[in-house]
Order: C-alpha cells, then sequence, then structure tokens
C-alpha cells in the first residue's frame, strides 16, 4: 500500500512537471473508458428487452430495437479502439519525454554519473525501466481509477431498477477489499518468515554459474549440483508457502464476483417464480439486465489484477531512476553543457556537495595556474574535478569549458581521423599539426593508410601513443582549463616522463589541475592542493 | 503430469465461469415463462455448485500452476547447471543474471500460455457440441465465432513472433550502439551541448517494436470483440428477417446471444498471454545459444615436477611469447604494465583460458586444461553464497579444527562461526577479506602450483607484508606465481617474468 503512494507521490514530483505526463490525458483516458461502460451498460439494457420481447412476449424485436443495440454496441466498440489507441499514443509520447529528459542528466552528468554503474544498468533504464513506467502510468493507474468508477456507476444503475439487490451488492462489496487486506497482510507475514531463506536460496542459481571456473578449478561441480537441488527444492517449498496465501487475495475477488451472479441470479428466478415477494417487481428484461450489469462491479477489479506486475515493474524503475528522469531548465542545461572558451578573471570558490564526499574552501584558480593535485587512492581528487568539471554537482563549477585527460585514454573503435574528430570536424593540415605536436606524426605517417587507419586493425597501440592520441583531442578542443587525472598511471617510468614533460610543455597556456600518482619536478607547479578523506588542503609544498 | 493437471484445472476454472452465466440466463429466463412441471430447484443447485466449482479450480489451477512452474524452473536450472560441468560462460555477469529470468519464462509457458489458450479452445468446443447436442437455436453462430477466434489468434501469434524477433534485434542493436557511447563518456565533456545530446543513445526503435506488438495485441482483442457482436447483430437480425413468429417461448433462444455479447469477456483475454509465449521462445533461445566454452579437466593425480613454457602466450593476446623455467617451489613475480596480460597470462598457465605455446611438466608436454593442484586465484575471487565452511571445503571433507587453524593463519580469525552465512542474506565479506577466504581455500585444498592475481591490490602497507609472509611460508612446499604490478618493498625477487 505504501508503496503505491510513495510511487504515486514520487511520479508526481518528479516526473509530472512541465507538461510531462499530463493528468489531463490520463483523465481523458479514464473518460473513455468510463463512457465505454455507461454506453455497455445501455446496450445490456436493450439486449435484455430484446430478450424479453423475444422470449417472454414471444414476439420479434423491432428493428428500432436492433437499431439502438447497434449503435450502443458500435460506440462501445469505436471508445474501445479510440482509448487502445490514445492508450499507445501517450505511452510515446511519455517515454520520448522520459528519455530526453534522461538524456540531459546524462550530458551534464557524463562521467561522474555513467562511472557509477555499469553500461549494462545504464541500458536497462532505456530498455525496461522508462518502458515500465510509460506503461504503468497508462495501463495501471488508468485502470485503477476504472476499477472504482465502474462499480459507482453499476450501482447507480442498479439502484434505480431495483434496489434490494443493489443494497445487497453494496453491502457486500466493502467486504472486498477488507479480505484483500487481510489475506496480503498474511501473506506479507509469511514472506518475512521465510525472508532471509528465499534471499539467500533465491540467488543460488546464478550464484553458481558465475563461479563455474573456481568450481572446476576445485572440481567440486558434482557436489554443488547436488547442493543446488537440495536448495531448490527447499526454496519452491518456501515460496510456496508464500504464495499459497497470496493466491487467497485473487480467490476472494473470485469467489465475490462469482458467488455474486449466482446469487443474484437465483434470487432473480424466485422473484419472477413468485417464491419470494420481497422488493420491487421483476421482468425478465430487469432480471436479465440486472444479471448482465451485477459482475461490473468487481471485473474491472479483476482487470487491475492483470497489470499489477506493471506496478513492481515501475517501482523498480524508480528505484534505479531516481532523479534522472526530473525536468532540468533550458537555460540551466545551455549554462552547463555550452560554457565559453574564454578564462581571464581568477576564480575564488568554495565547494560542497550534499552526501559530505568533497569540500573545499577559499580555492582561487587563475589563468595559466598549474595545479598539483595529491591524495590517497579513493580520497576524493577525481570527484573533486568532476566537480570543478561541473558533472558532480557541489555548489561550484568552472564557468568555462573544461578539458579532462583519464587514466584509460579513450580510443572509438573507428578511425585516427574519426577520433579527432570527435567534437567537430577540422581541417586535416590542422590534425596534422596538433599531431606533430604531440609527437605521433611519425607513427601516423607509417599506418598503412595514415589517418584514415581503423585503429582497430592497427598493430595493437601503446599506452604512450593512445594517451597521445587523447593529448592531441585535448589540444583540439580549445579549453582554457586542462583537468589531468593520472594520465601517466599506467605508464612505465621513462614513457611517465616523456609524457608529462610534452603535456607540460603544450600546456602552456592553459589552466591545469593535475592528479598524479607518480612524482612530477616540483617547480612545474604554481599552487598544491591535497584531498585527504574528501577535503581539499592548499599551500602544502609539492614534492615532500 | 502436474502440467495436465494445471491445463486442466485452468479449463474447469473458465467452464464453470462460462457455465455460471450461461446457465443463469437460462434459468431466469425460464423462470420467466414459468412453463407448467418447470423443476426450478435444479438449477438453482447447479448455479450454485458451478459458483464452488469455480471458486475451488481457480485456487486449485494458481496453486498447482505455481508448483508446477516452480518445479520446471528448478528442473531447468538444474539440467543447465548439469550440462555446464566443465564448462565456463562467456557472458557478463548481468547477463548470467538474466539467465535466472529465463529460465522462469520458459517455464511459465505452461501456466501463462498454454492453460490459457486450452481453456479457450475448450470453451469454444464445449459450446459449439453442447449447443448442438441439446439443439439449441441459433447454435451455428457460434460455430463461425470459434473459426474467427482461431484465425485472429493464429495472426497473432505468427505476428507476435515476429515481432518478438524485431524486438531482439533492435534491442541488440541498441546495447551495441550504446555500449560504444558510454565507454566513450570520459570525452563527452569535449563535444558541444547540441551535438551531445543529439548522439546519446536512443531507444527509440526498441520501443516501437515493442509498442507494435502491444498494438497488435489490443488490435486482436479488439477485432475479435467487432466480429462477436457482428454476429450478435447478424443473428438479431436474420431473426427478425427470416424466422416466423416463434410463437412458442423458449428460454433456449437466449444462450447464443448471451454467448456472443459476452464472448470479447470470456476469450478476449486469451490473446493478452501472447506475451507469455514471446518470452518463452526468447528464454529459449537464450539458454540454448548460451555462449559456453569447454575447461577441459585434466585427469589424475596432481602432476610433480619443474614447470617449463616454451613461446607460451595467452590466446587472447598474440604478441606475448613467454619462455621460463619454473622453479618446483618458491615464488615466481610476474610484472608489467596493466594490460600488459600478466592476468591473462596467468590464466592460461591454469587452464582457465586457451592458450598457444607449450606448458611442460617434468619434460612432458601437458595437454591444454586445468591441470589438478594447479590454482588460479583470481583478483577479485569469488565467495559462494554458502556458508564459511562450504566456502572452505568445496565438496572436499575437513576437520572443523583444520578449517578454523586455516583461518586464523591468513588472518581470518575473527570468523568463528563456521556456519554463517556469506553473501545475500548474510555477511558480506570486504574485498581483502576474500582474498584471504580465497587463499584459506587453497592452503586447505593444498594445490601444487599457485597463480595468485594481483594479491597486493586494494591493501594497505600491514596488510602487504603480514599476506607477503604467509605466501613466503606457503611457498616452501609448492610454486606460487604472483601477478603484480607492485612489488612489496623489502622483497628482493627471484624469478621474475616480465610481460
Amino acid at each position: 500500500m505504501n508503496g503505491t503512494q510513495t510511487l504515486t507521490a514520487w511520479f508526481r514530483a518528479t516526473v509530472e512537471t512541465q507538461g510531462v505526463a499530463s493528468r489531463s490525458t490520463l483523465y481523458t483516458l479514464v473518460g473513455i473508458k468510463t463512457c465505454r461502460i455507461v454506453i455497455m451498460i445501455a446496450a445490456f439494457w436493450l439486449f435484455a428487452h430484446m430478450m424479453h420481447t423475444l422470449v417472454v412476449l414471444t414476439v420479434l424485436p423491432t428493428m428500432a430495437d436492433w437499431i439502438g443495440l447497434s449503435v450502443a454496441l458500435l460506440m462501445a466498440w469505436l471508445l474501445q479502439g479510440e482509448a487502445n489507441r490514445r492508450t499507445l499514443e501517450a505511452k510515446t509520447q511519455l517515454l520520448n519525454e522520459l528519455e530526453s529528459r534522461f538524456a540531459q542528466h546524462l550530458a551534464i552528468g557524463q562521467m561522474a554519473m555513467v562511472g557509477q554503474q555499469s553500461s549494462y544498468y545504464w541500458q536497462s533504464v532505456w530498455l525496461h525501466h522508462l518502458l515500465a513506467l510509460a506503461n504503468w502510468r497508462y495501463d495501471y493507474q488508468v485502470q485503477q481509477y476504472v476499477a472504482v468508477l465502474a462499480p459507482v456507476i453499476a450501482l447507480v444503475g442498479l439502484f434505480m431498477v431495483n434496489w434490494l439487490i443493489a443494497l445487497c451488492l453494496l453491502v457486500t462489496l466493502p467486504i472486498v477489499p477488507l479480505f484483500m487486506v487481510i489475506v496480503g497482510k498474511g501473506a506479507a507475514a509469511q514472506q518475512r518468515k521465510h525472508f532471509t531463506a528465499l534471499t539467500r536460496l533465491g540467488s543460488l542459481f546464478t550464484d553458481r554459474l558465475k563461479a563455474l571456473p573456481l568450481l572446476a578449478t576445485y572440481r567440486a561441480h558434482g557436489s554443488e549440483l547436488a547442493l543446488l537441488k537440495q536448495a531448490s527444492d527447499d526454496l519452491n517449498d518456501r515460496t510456496m508457502k508464500v504464495v499459497g496465501v497470496a493466491f487467497l487475495s485473487n480467490t476472494v475477488l473470485d469467489f465475490f464476483s462469482t458467488v455474486a451472479v449466482a446469487l443474484v441470479a437465483v434470487f432473480i428466478g424466485f422473484t419472477l417464480l413468485g417464491e419470494f415477494a420481497i422488493g420491487p417487481v421483476l421482468t425478465l428484461h430487469y432480471g436479465l439486465w440486472l444479471l448482465l450489469t451485477a459482475p461490473l462491479l468487481f471485473s474491472e477489479l479483476k482487470a487491475l489484477g492483470q497489470f499489477y506486475h506493471q506496478k513492481a515493474e515501475a517501482e523498480s524503475a524508480q528505484i534505479s531512476l531516481a532523479n534522472w528522469v526530473a525536468h532540468i531548465p533550458q537555460e540551466a542545461f545551455n549554462a552547463a553543457v555550452n560554457k565559453s572558451i574564454e578564462f581571464e578573471e581568477t576564480q575564488y570558490f568554495s565547494l560542497q556537495d550534499e552526501q559530505g564526499r568533497v569540500s573545499a574552501a577559499d580555492l582561487h584558480l587563475a589563468a595559466k595556474d598549474k595545479v598539483a593535485i595529491t591524495g590517497a587512492s579513493g580520497s576524493g581528487k577525481t570527484l573533486l574535478l568532476q566537480a570543478l568539471a561541473g558533472q558532480y554537482p557541489a555548489g561550484y563549477a568552472l564557468p568555462c569549458k573544461i578539458a579532462m585527460l583519464t587514466q584509460q585514454p579513450v580510443l572509438l573503435p573507428a578511425t585516427v581521423r574519426d577520433n579527432l574528430n570527435y567534437q567537430q570536424v577540422y581541417s586535416t593540415s590542422l590534425l596534422w599539426a596538433v599531431l606533430a605536436q604531440v609527437e605521433l606524426d611519425e607513427w601516423v605517417r607509417a599506418l598503412p593508410k595514415q589517418l584514415d587507419t581503423a585503429l582497430h586493425e592497427t598493430p595493437a597501440i601503446s599506452g604512450g601513443q593512445a594517451q597521445r592520441l587523447a593529448l592531441a583531442r585535448l589540444l583540439l578542443s580549445d579549453a582554457p582549463v586542462w583537468l589531468l587525472d593520472e594520465p601517466t598511471a599506467h605508464l612505465p617510468a621513462e614513457q611517465h616522463r616523456a609524457l608529462s614533460e610534452l603535456i607540460l610543455r603544450l600546456s602552456a597556456h592553459k589552466a591545469v589541475l593535475w592528479v598524479s600518482h607518480k612524482s612530477l619536478p616540483q617547480d612545474w607547479f604554481t599552487q598544491h592542493w591535497q584531498v585527504i578523506n574528501g577535503t581539499v588542503i592548499t599551500g602544502k609544498v609539492a614534492g615532500q | 503430469m502436474m502440467a495436465f493437471l494445471t491445463v486442466a484445472l485452468a479449463i474447469f476454472h473458465s467452464l464453470a465461469g462460462l457455465a455460471i452465466l450461461i446457465v443463469s440466463s437460462w434459468f431466469i429466463a425460464a423462470c420467466a415463462i414459468a412453463a407448467p412441471g418447470f423443476n426450478y430447484m435444479l438449477p438453482a443447485v447447479v448455479i450454485r455448485a458451478l459458483a464452488l466449482l469455480r471458486i475451488g479450480s481457480g485456487y486449485a489451477h494458481m496453486w498447482v500452476g505455481h508448483q508446477h512452474l516452480l518445479g520446471l524452473t528448478a528442473n531447468l536450472r538444474l539440467t543447465l547447471f548439469a550440462r555446464l560441468q566443465s564448462q565456463k560462460i562467456h557472458s557478463r555477469s548481468e547477463e548470467v543474471e538474466a539467465l535466472a529470468s529465463h529460465t522462469e519464462a520458459v517455464a511459465a509457458l505452461w501456466v501463462g500460455w498454454v492453460s490459457q489458450q486450452a481453456s479457450a479452445v475448450m470453451m469454444l468446443l464445449m459450446s459449439c457440441i453442447g449447443l448442438w447436442w441439446l439443439n439449441v437455436p441459433l447454435g451455428g453462430w457460434v460455430w463461425i465465432l470459434a473459426v474467427s477466434w482461431l484465425i485472429v489468434m493464429a495472426i497473432l501469434c505468427l505476428l507476435g513472433l515476429t515481432y518478438a524477433e524485431e524486438i531482439a534485434r533492435w534491442e541488440y542493436a541498441f546495447r551495441q550502439h550504446s555500449e560504444a557511447q558510454l565507454a566513450a563518456a570520459p570525452i563527452w565533456h569535449i563535444k558541444p551541448g547540441a551535438s551531445l545530446l543529439d548522439m546519446m543513445p536512443k531507444a527509440i526503435a526498441c520501443w516501437r517494436a515493442n509498442m507494435l506488438l502491444q498494438k497488435r495485441v489490443l488490435q486482436a482483442q479488439w477485432v475479435f470483440q467487432s466480429v462477436a457482436w457482428l454476429l450478435l447483430l447478424a443473428a438479431f437480425l436474420a431473426l427478425i428477417h427470416t424466422h416466423p413468429n416463434p410463437g412458442k417461448a423458449e428460454p433456449l433462444l437466449l444462450i447464443v446471444p448471451m454467448l456472443l455479447l459476452s464472448a470479447g469477456d470470456w476469450l478476449g483475454r486469451s490473446y493478452n498471454t501472447q506475451p507469455a509465449l514471446n518470452k518463452a521462445v526468447q528464454g529459449n533461445r537464450k539458454l540454448n545459444t548460451l555462449p559456453s566454452g569447454s575447461l577441459n579437466l585434466l585427469p589424475g593425480p596432481p602432476v610433480e615436477g619443474a614447470v617449463t613454457l616454451c613461446n607460451f602466450r595467452s590466446a587472447n593476446l598474440p604478441e606475448q611469447c613467454i619462455n621460463a623455467e619454473l622453479p618446483v617451489n618458491g615464488i615466481v613475480w610476474v610484472t608489467g604494465p596493466s594490460g600488459a596480460g600478466k592476468s591473462q597470462l596467468l590464466q592460461a598457465i591454469a587452464g582457465v583460458e586457451k592458450s598457444n605455446g607449450e606448458r611442460m611438466c617434468a619434460n612432458n608436454i601437458l595437454p591444454s586444461g586445468l591441470v589438478p593442484g594447479w590454482l588460479y586465484l583470481e583478483q577479485q575471487p569469488m565467495v559462494l553464497a554458502a556458508t564459511l565452511k562450504h566456502n572452505l571445503c568445496l565438496g572436499k571433507a575437513f576437520r572443523d579444527t583444520e578449517l578454523s587453524t586455516v583461518l586464523i593463519e591468513v588472518g581470518l580469525s575473527h570468523l568463528v562461526e563456521l556456519g554463517e552465512w556469506l553473501g545475500p542474506g548474510g555477511r558480506q565479506l570486504s574485498g581483502g577479506e576474500r582474498k584471504r577466504l580465497n587463499i584459506a581455500r587453497a592452503m586447505l585444498h593444498n594445490g601444487t602450483m599457485w597463480l595468485v592475481d594481483e594479491p597486493f591490490e586494494g591493501l594497505d602497507l600491514n596488510a602487504i607484508s603480514s599476506l607477503m609472509t604467509l605466501i613466503e611460508s606457503q611457498a616452501n612446499c609448492r610454486l606460487i606465481v604472483i601477478a603484480s604490478h607492485v612489488i612489496p618493498a623489502g622483497v628482493e625477487p627471484l624469478h621474475h617474468i616480465k610481460v
């Protein structure tokens, strides 16, 4: 119960803003479906009337009746088609809007966001979680409203025709949710009782599949198979204890809907026979109509049960999406991704993130400053760079474009030219000039197709060459600030020295923040920042 | 057997539901006419009996169906696991994780699809036979209904399966494409905002295929609904224009119009189950095309003698070429920059990965495969979701005192409860604890060679030196090959392989 509320509340607060997933679309769908129910009740009336004429009065129904029934059924049918069409349209639209919001968050968060999870996780967001939200919104939520409205409408009709039956049904109606809550509590108690065992045993199968090489090394496959068999028997026993109770919820609904129809039929029959003389006078017309309309009290609730899995899927989508589908104002987005390439004024800043993972007070950075950043691994150096780049929200980001170099250079599975042209298309002469600057021109000239050689076709590119290629990309970007995150971490000492000197030479006109574990000459730097447990401390002399 | 019981119960459930509707409407019609001698008690009892039958069979169907589903799932999983003996799966761990849901989808075919279709077929068949047998007026129209249901169903299944393939294809394309884009995330920042948004992965094609499938299911229901109501209207029209005045009251006249009017309710749902069929088919395909490779388990007692590598390399690294003579005991260091193939070399020696070149032991060339007693200790060791004791023993029997001694030796003396559960729903071990547990396991199983991958990664200096002491003492009676990008301070490597 609580889950629904938090999911609904979350959806309302996060997604349902700026005209996305508007309530009017939802209400229109509910309206169409409710209209259809009203028309069906009318159609039942005409149908019952025709059957009454035919069976009791033994007269053929008139063409007027037939046309009336045709029109009612046609309208109901058209409304059903329209509801289907609008549902799919609304889902598609919502998906597009969710995707574009999500893409904006990715565009701002970049590595600080993507790096948190595996690519499989992000792919699941696109393929499953966004879809689950759209399905939940326009199937489950719509049906929720319809399941409440349909019994009300049916009851109003029933009261007009036969108050006695309507009253009986009205009295039994609240019992249904009451029983469902009781059963739900029972099932939850069972679930709690077996919770630990279910969590442990539930993941055993995939756990052992992942451990196949280990089991082979220790020759333990056979014994694990026996164990798995025993565990799955135990798991199934316990699961049955939980679901055996949970199924009762469905049975309660089934019980009431079936018994209601059966008893209404028996009651109507006996009244028609004159056995009972309670309540208003009945004819086959009224009787048949009552029999057709009474199930509407439960049928939409049953239909809601068919969408029940959507709720669970949407809840897991809620957990993995969190804030990533919230609206970003256009100005904020533009400011975050389109930064100037000018960096003139010295920046004085402090920063602090919400989780307290990184904080700094009274830092300053001037154009052409060279800052050495040190600290133990895991102390928050990368996070500091990501915060300054504006990827990680910490209350401050550099106001200009930055260029980053990471430990592992990114090589796209494309040609040398495409790798350099990643940001925009440059002239061939410029590319050669930059390659010369990073001392890769000779290597590229020796490649079979020079600039147009696909990187995955060349003989393995060394770590140093790859990093130089990434450096060339940095030079092309025109960013006035370079953020270097241990670019030489994986290089042997000799290459480390050569590449570091090259970086220093090429970054003469840039502001540079340089994270390095390996030693760099102290006199290269104008400032030294040390990161200790997420806090940036300034002023320590480099190279101690 | 369980499968048939499941289907039978589903059929009972839906037949009882339909019968209640028909018998009830006939009953009130008969009551309205009240022909002389009409025994009204029997139908009233029948209706109540049908209601009980429906409720009972409904619960039983869910219960037995789920029991069957769980049993079948377990069976599929065990068969798969047994099939994978001395094999390994070449998929990412998330895809292995997804195998759990694939087996479930395959097993759910009976409960989710077969039961529903069988119920629909039986309801139609029983209606047709019953109407014909009782000579109910207008019975012929139901035959047309049955045929149209079948046609719509066949078309939906055919279309549905093609769409499912399309969805799978788009999904594959999306995964390929987004993989490349997400891998480039560290350089997204150099792209201007607008073009960055343009190149973000887009799943729209996957969704479009998915929506198309949803659309076809809804359309099938919609078309079938129209057929049923058209038949109803046509039956009435035929009655009005061709039939002479009935003259005699006939309650049976009610049955066919009732069936046609409510056909969308009792048959339309069967179309909803199409996705279950798709999932089962896709799941089955995933299970059958599981990318797995054989790990050849070499038989026999542990091999003795010095190991020599000749032009040896991992099959994944054509550049590598290792020639080395390894001692019978002591420590051999494998060093080199990361990405140079230290782990690959260790895995190749252990036989976990394919290799080229020759592995010789006491001058005999070893065939490719896992050599008994050669233990590869991973960088991030697997800890099974099981008890601590089970993790240490792995199918062999050890005395509890032996286990405790080993735990103390590796510095895991704080794990005193041998029956403690490790993994989800139990104790989570830290990275360092996992490494120690892995060594404890190797000590108990007493291999002739350990291949230890990056044992010092993520450990502090104290931990490194105590681990080094332990490894040195263990190296007295066996060969320990260590791949590491650092050699702990104070250690003078005697044997050194550079990659």
